[in-house]
């Protein structure tokens, strides 16, 4: 029955019967949650290689884990993006640091033909990603759940297992941090580093 | 509606787009140009979050494959090595060193032991062909044995050759003689040579020397006078008993 509807299985159907050493379950669970995964992680360490690595020792810890995982304790999103977040932690100190492909990130974006306007564009860009890096854990995956990974309050809730007027106000609280870290001085690192938000 | 109000909003996770919807928080943004800053700066902050969150960038096409073979190798599927594998070594090449000397030391005592010569003695026999009358000269097939050592080997050809330019004399002094001795064995009721077979299947080359003995047979009775044929390693190859 499973191989039928993999697509439609739930997340605890697919990991049990990845567990078995079913692959396909294994690849169908890994489509579904390896793109969110892989930007929160992402967004995270603003590291591709650590999100890469990140992405897959959680799916590893998954087949490892299992005892520690039940579809009785919950959905699996918070427990995926659980792990994602401890290992973003041991990652982020290292502080390996590798700015977004200009090029890339503005393929994204037709409107702009200005060679100029891409210039400054990806400049914003770069200076924002380094403003998030900059927040401390608990704010830097409510925005990279919310605003980069464009998550609702309710969903970020789960994922982060916590209640949603948490997430609003550690978003607020984050929001406040970036403006002040953007608006103080485009070029000044130290914002951070004075307020203590560093881990 | 006051400032306070409008950030005690914002506060909240109240969206920007609900804000502008809301008349009474129009109407103070229209008139508080703090408040408008506050929430113009905050607009710009998700525009570039916005700007951010599409900058993006997708994991390595190669990745899932990476993660499916840690997969197949946690399950012990055969994994694709197309990719990111280092090629696995054979079976040969996963044996300890020293299983592997070992191993050739026991083949070449093995080879050795085989076909090594047991010892000096000759292991040859007097092909049928011995007993014909002509003697020496009729024995024709050699067979040496397999030697690994090269230089008993070289020692092996020079003899060889030795015995070979040896034998065609004897053979042409004996064709000469075969007439005469054949009417000589006839007159005398002399019998053919006998072989004497010390191993089958390997005989010897080489000049042959007839020696004539007497062996005792005790008592009253004479004598039996016999010819060996014997060769030039002095062991005897075939007998006639002469009347």
């Amino acid at each position: 029955m499973l191989e039928k509807d993999l697509g439609s299985a739930a997340d605890s159907q697919l990991l049990e019967a990845a567990r078995t050493g079913n692959e396909e379950a294994f690849v169908t669970l890994f489509h579904r949650w390896n793109a969110p995964l892989y930007r929160f992680a992402l967004h995270m360490t603003g590291s591709p290689s650590f999100a890469e690595e990140i992405t897959q020792e959680v799916f590893m810890a998954l087949l490892e884990d299992r005892h520690r995982y039940s579809s009785a304790a919950g959905k699996l999103a918070p427990y995926l993006f659980g792990i994602a977040r401890n290992l973003a932690r041991q990652k982020w100190r290292t502080r390996s640091f590798e700015p977004l492909d200009e090029t890339e990130s503005l393929a994204a974006d037709p409107q702009l033909h200005d060679p100029g306007e891409r210039l400054l564009r990806a400049d914003e860009i770069g200076m924002v990603q380094r403003a998030v890096l900059a927040l401390p854990p608990l704010y830097r995956e409510v925005v990279a759940l919310c605003d980069l990974c464009e998550l609702s309050y309710e969903e970020a809730a789960q994922r982060i297992g916590c209640p949603v007027g948490t997430v609003r106000s550690r978003l607020h609280r984050a929001h406040s941090l970036l403006q002040k870290k953007l608006t103080r001085d485009k070029g000044d690192d130290s914002f951070a580093c004075e307020e203590g938000y560093l881990i | 509606m006051s400032c306070r109000i409008v950030q005690k909003k914002i506060e909240a996770g109240v969206h920007l787009s609900i804000l502008a919807g809301d008349d009474a928080m129009s109407r103070h943004l229209d008139e508080c140009v703090e408040c408008s800053a506050y929430i113009e700066a905050r607009r710009l902050l998700l525009q570039r979050l916005q700007w951010l969150a599409n900058a993006e960038r997708q994991a390595r096409p190669e990745f899932e494959q990476k993660v499916l073979e840690r997969y197949r190798a946690r399950f012990g599927k055969p994994v694709n090595t197309d990719f990111a594998l280092e090629p696995r070594p054979s079976a040969w090449k996963r044996l300890p060193a020293w299983v592997t000397v070992a191993a050739s030391l026991a083949l070449l005592i093995l080879i050795n032991t085989t076909f090594q010569e047991p010892n000096s003695s000759p292991r040859v026999s007097v092909v049928p062909e011995a007993a014909a009358p002509s003697g020496a000269s009729t024995i024709q097939k050699v067979e040496s044995p397999l030697d690994l050592n090269p230089i008993a080997r070289a020692q092996r050809a020079r003899r060889a050759k030795h015995h070979v330019q040896a034998a065609e004399t004897s053979a042409t002094m004996e064709r000469r003689a075969q007439p005469l001795r054949q009417s000589d064995n006839e007159r005398a009721g002399i019998e053919t040579f006998r072989p004497l077979v010390y191993c089958d299947n390997v005989t010897c080359n080489g000049p042959m020397q007839v020696v004539q003995v007497k062996i005792g047979r005790g008592g009253e009775v004479p004598p039996l006078k016999a010819e060996l044929l014997v060769g030039m390693d002095g062991v005897a190859r075939a007998i006639r008993v002469v009347n």
